[in-house]
């Protein structure tokens, strides 16, 4: 029975996968910020050729639980023979990435991806980029954001999806609105600072126990959590630090700014 | 004894100052020793001719003449010698004093021009800083990135008092950024600054048009916290919004009863 199920689960990835091949390759000379606007959840890996690489369909970025998905509808497939001869086209612009239907645009070093689709006309993007460039991405009111191993600046927004960064680095700009938001740093670039806040999420953020940092946390009507040394210490393993006022404290000796702030969410601080 | 020991003894012999047993010894040599003999009745002699010799009055003008040499030899002396002192101890003294003073007044115009050097230096350094802060934070506010422009906004808690120009250039950010964290960065760095009106006109002109609940909420508790009545109108607004959330809606309620 349970080998049955990971077979059917196995060939669903692959018909989903191989239905999700078209993908759009520009390279990067020249540009040092990519700024993604889209209404769907997105996926950024790292990449190692100085190409950007958008992928439709984003296998694991979404959040299994979120009503969301269920509204998800089945891409347009261009093997449809009602297409035949014909171009999709949008009310926001016209699609220049090879049918993958966002809208591009090159100003000087920053490069520009405005998704032409709605929330409903997607089930996410799976986007590769360098590290060389900073990241700029707004999910929209819908998607969430899923960023994995970039060193670049990112400055991540949602308003209902969550944000998830795993093994950054840093300088990190997120908020949402009401999503979560999971962060765990590998290492903290100590050249500008990094603030995450949302409104009626949770923030987790996970350090190196050497991070060096002065961190301000702050949750207006939520309570922070914390196993660093910012305050005297308690007798149990996690301690509650909180009230109306911002916590600071330096890790390490200080370092570079971290705020995390929460209005009715909990923050929690840990040692990675 | 010898000859030579009773020659020497013939002065205190005759002047009687031997003691007996010399005495005795200087009689036994003289009975047997004839030179000796005729030495004591030399001396013996010559004492009695100093004794009858009549002692030699200078004369009268001779004795005076010395007295004045002696006078006049004296007076050459103690004149000559205080004379010297004098003169060595005014020359060493004046010399010992001129190198002091000088020494002195070198010391104190190299302290004093240093000193004033170095002041007018750090006070020029520290306008030069000052400054670059200054258009360094301005420039930074501007900067693309989210990142830097939050880190701009940290600078200006590091000055004692930002010029308007800084605070214009916050509250710039404030209004108008597009990224919430900056924005948010930006209330609390002018929440420091309670006496402004300029920043108290912010934080109203803030409360009427800013969307993000996490920023109403920093404006309203400002507001709230210097009693600004001016933000009792927009507050009671925002309560009929029905797209502001309850929890920003609880912050306001907190917020009127504080102004109230």
């Amino acid at each position: 029975m349970k080998r049955t199920t990971i077979i059917t689960l196995t060939i669903l990835l692959i018909a989903f996968s191989a239905r999700a091949q078209k993908e759009f390759r520009k390279s990067l000379s020249g540009v040092s910020r990519i700024a993604i606007e889209t209404e769907t959840s997105i996926k950024v890996l790292k990449g190692t050729t100085n190409e950007l690489i958008i992928k439709e369909g984003c296998a694991d970025c979404m959040d299994k639980n979120d009503m969301m998905s269920h509204f998800q509808k089945k891409e347009d497939t261009l093997e449809d023979e009602r297409i035949k001869g014909l171009t999709p086209i949008y009310a926001g612009g016209k699609d220049n990435t090879e049918g993958i239907g966002l809208y591009m645009d090159q100003d000087g070093e920053v490069l520009r991806l405005k998704d032409l689709k709605s929330f409903f006309n997607r089930s996410g993007l799976t986007i590769t980029v360098p590290s060389s460039a900073a990241l700029i991405v707004n999910c929209g009111n819908m998607g969430s954001a899923v960023i994995e191993g970039l060193t670049s600046e990112l400055e991540i927004e949602t308003t209902i999806g969550l944000i998830e960064l795993n093994n950054v680095t840093g300088p990190v700009t997120a908020h949402s609105s009401v999503g979560n938001i999971n962060a765990v740093f590998t290492n903290v670039n100590q050249d500008a600072p990094i603030s995450i806040s949302s409104s009626t999420g949770i923030i987790d953020v996970s350090l190196p126990t050497t991070t060096k940092a002065s961190v301000e946390l702050k949750s207006t009507m939520g309570t922070v959590f914390t196993n660093f040394d910012l305050v005297e210490p308690r007798e149990d393993g996690l301690k509650a630090i909180g009230g109306n006022r911002s916590i600071q404290g330096d890790l390490n000796n200080g370092g570079v700014k971290i705020s995390l702030k929460a209005s009715t969410g909990n923050i929690y601080l840990r040692k990675k | 004894m010898n000859c030579k020991g009773t020659e020497l003894k013939i002065m205190a012999y005759l002047e009687g100052n031997l003691s007996d047993k010399e005495l005795q010894e200087f009689e036994r040599h003289l009975s047997q020793c004839d030179s000796c003999k005729n030495k004591l009745r030399q001396s013996k002699l010559l004492l009695k001719t100093i004794n009858n010799t009549e002692p030699f009055e200078p004369e009268i003008g001779h004795k005076i003449s010395f007295e004045k040499m002696l006078a006049e030899e004296k007076r050459l002396l103690i004149k000559g010698n205080s004379q010297k002192t004098t003169f060595i101890s005014w020359k060493t003294a004046f010399q010992v004093a001129a190198s002091i003073v000088l020494l002195l007044a070198g010391y104190l115009y190299g302290e004093h021009n240093g000193k004033m050097g170095a002041q007018v230096q750090i006070t020029s350094l520290e306008k030069q800083t000052g400054t670059l802060k200054t258009e360094m934070t301005l420039a930074m506010l501007h900067n693309r990135s989210a990142s830097k422009r939050i880190q701009a906004v940290g600078y200006s808690e590091e000055m004692k008092m930002p010029e308007n120009q800084v605070l214009q250039a916050i509250i710039e950010r404030l209004l108008n950024d597009e990224n919430v964290n900056v924005r948010l960065a930006a209330a609390e760095a002018l929440s420091r600054f309670q006496q402004k009106t300029l920043v108290k006109n912010a934080f109203i002109s803030a409360l009427e048009t800013e969307k993000n609940p996490d920023i109403q909420i920093a404006v309203i508790q400002f507001l709230a916290n210097v009693k600004d009545k001016r933000a009792i109108a927009p507050m009671k607004r925002l309560l009929d919004k029905p797209q502001v959330p309850g929890y920003v809606k609880l912050q306001v309620h907190d917020g009127l009863a504080q102004l109230l």
